[in-house]
């Protein structure tokens, strides 16, 4: 994609906050729009790849050993073509494509089994009130740092009503809407669902297989996309507003492997543009956010 | 914006007028118990079998004896059973 105005390196403190919020619009409306194929691409080969270790460790093809670490990087890998969905990045309503943005949201996040619409309505939440304390419902990963964080989460599914349901859950009962109730009933199913699979796999004698290829995974990738969709961008999560919310980090672990979070920042701003194009405006950003102060470690 | 145009209107909110069938509430009821005794279920559904399985593949002499499945039932069970009460796990 051609990008034809980005923000001067120039100081811009002299610019107004309209000013600076009219350079902000027409920067970022430069990469918002268009089909997000690889997104698209990511989220069918993802789960193609998850259910083809079914069949292949089920029949012996697969050593456990192997399907295992797939599986959890398939739960990791999960969560963002559904998020994309969950924007309407793909296609909104009423838009011919809007069938391929809802079969997306739903069944790009199965190996982690999360409920397509109750994450729709609750991420919005978090867009809403990022870092409230109250009405936040991904305030759970607020901790003093990476480390706490992991151990923190760990503990967190160590309880028999993880915090991180519980908030979910209030968050629908605040929103108190027929889409809201559908949504918590849904994800209720998934959850009874997703126990008797498990306990059907079990019983009938492949309890190390469905154990490794979903119920672990899920324990592991979930601490992952917590840490690096979560905790990493809003760490320390204190302050509230458009440009405070949100940081810009630099990982050691580089943009792939953060799954492009070290630009979670062009997200909260603009949460319709594509997240394989946050790199490019973030950069051509960047001056507009050093001028509202926003927070961007080492980046 | 997107997180802009998801309000619903007033008329889809619940309260007043909306009165759900009997049944909805029965089967709602089933599934929030269901959920509650979730713990336990999970130590017999699938902590057991994962024992049983364990117990089977290092204990080759117990693979067509029925008193890994006991084993794993009891343990399982009353794992489940304990983080039922305690509400953790560990």
């Amino acid at each position: 994609m051609s990008v034809s105005v980005a923000a001067p390196e120039s100081d811009l403190s002299g610019l107004s906050t309209q000013e600076l919020l009219r350079l902000e619009r027409s920067i970022a409306e430069q990469f918002i729009g268009g089909l997000p194929w690889g997104s698209i691409l990511w989220a069918f080969t993802n789960l193609a790849v998850w259910l083809s270790l079914w069949p292949l460790t089920i029949s012996g093809v697969l050593p456990l050993w192997v399907a295992a670490p797939i599986a959890t990087l398939n739960v990791i890998l999960a969560y963002l073509p559904c998020h994309e969905a969950q924007h309407r990045i793909i296609a909104r309503e009423g838009e011919p494509l809007f069938w391929l943005n809802e079969l997306v949201g739903h069944l790009s996040p199965i190996p982690m089994l999360l409920a397509y619409e109750m994450g729709r309505l609750t991420h919005y939440e978090h867009h809403r009130h990022a870092n409230d304390p109250v009405l936040d419902p991904d305030i759970n990963t607020r901790s003093n740092g990476a480390w706490h964080m992991i151990v923190k989460d760990f503990a967190n599914q160590l309880k028999t009503a993880p915090p991180m349901n519980t908030s979910y859950a209030q968050a629908l009962e605040r929103i108190d809407t027929d889409d809201a109730r559908r949504a918590g009933a849904i994800a209720l199913f998934y959850e009874l669902g997703f126990n008797a699979l498990l306990f059907a796999f079990a019983w009938a004698g492949y309890a190390l297989e469905v154990g490794l290829i979903w119920w672990l995974p899920r324990v592991v990738g979930g601490v992952y996309v917590r840490f690096f969709l979560s905790w990493a961008p809003h760490h320390p999560a204190a302050d509230l507003g458009r440009y405070k919310d949100t940081r810009g980090f630099r990982s050691r672990l580089g943009n792939i492997l953060t799954m492009g979070m070290q630009y979670h920042i062009i997200h909260h701003l603009y949460p319709r543009m594509p997240l394989m194009r946050h790199p490019a405006a973030f950069r051509a950003l960047r001056p507009v956010l050093v001028a509202r102060g926003c927070r961007l470690d080492g980046i | 914006m997107a997180v802009d145009d998801f309000g619903q209107p007033a008329e889809g909110r619940a309260g007043a007028g909306s009165s759900a069938p009997a049944e909805a509430n029965l089967i709602g009821r089933l599934l929030m118990g269901t959920l509650q005794i979730l713990p336990f279920l999970f130590g017999i559904g699938f902590i057991a079998p994962l024992i049983v399985e364990g117990l089977k593949r290092a204990l080759p002499a117990a693979a067509h004896a029925s008193w890994p499945i006991l084993v794993g039932l009891a343990a399982g069970g009353s794992w489940g059973a304990v983080a039922n009460l305690r509400g953790r796990w560990l």
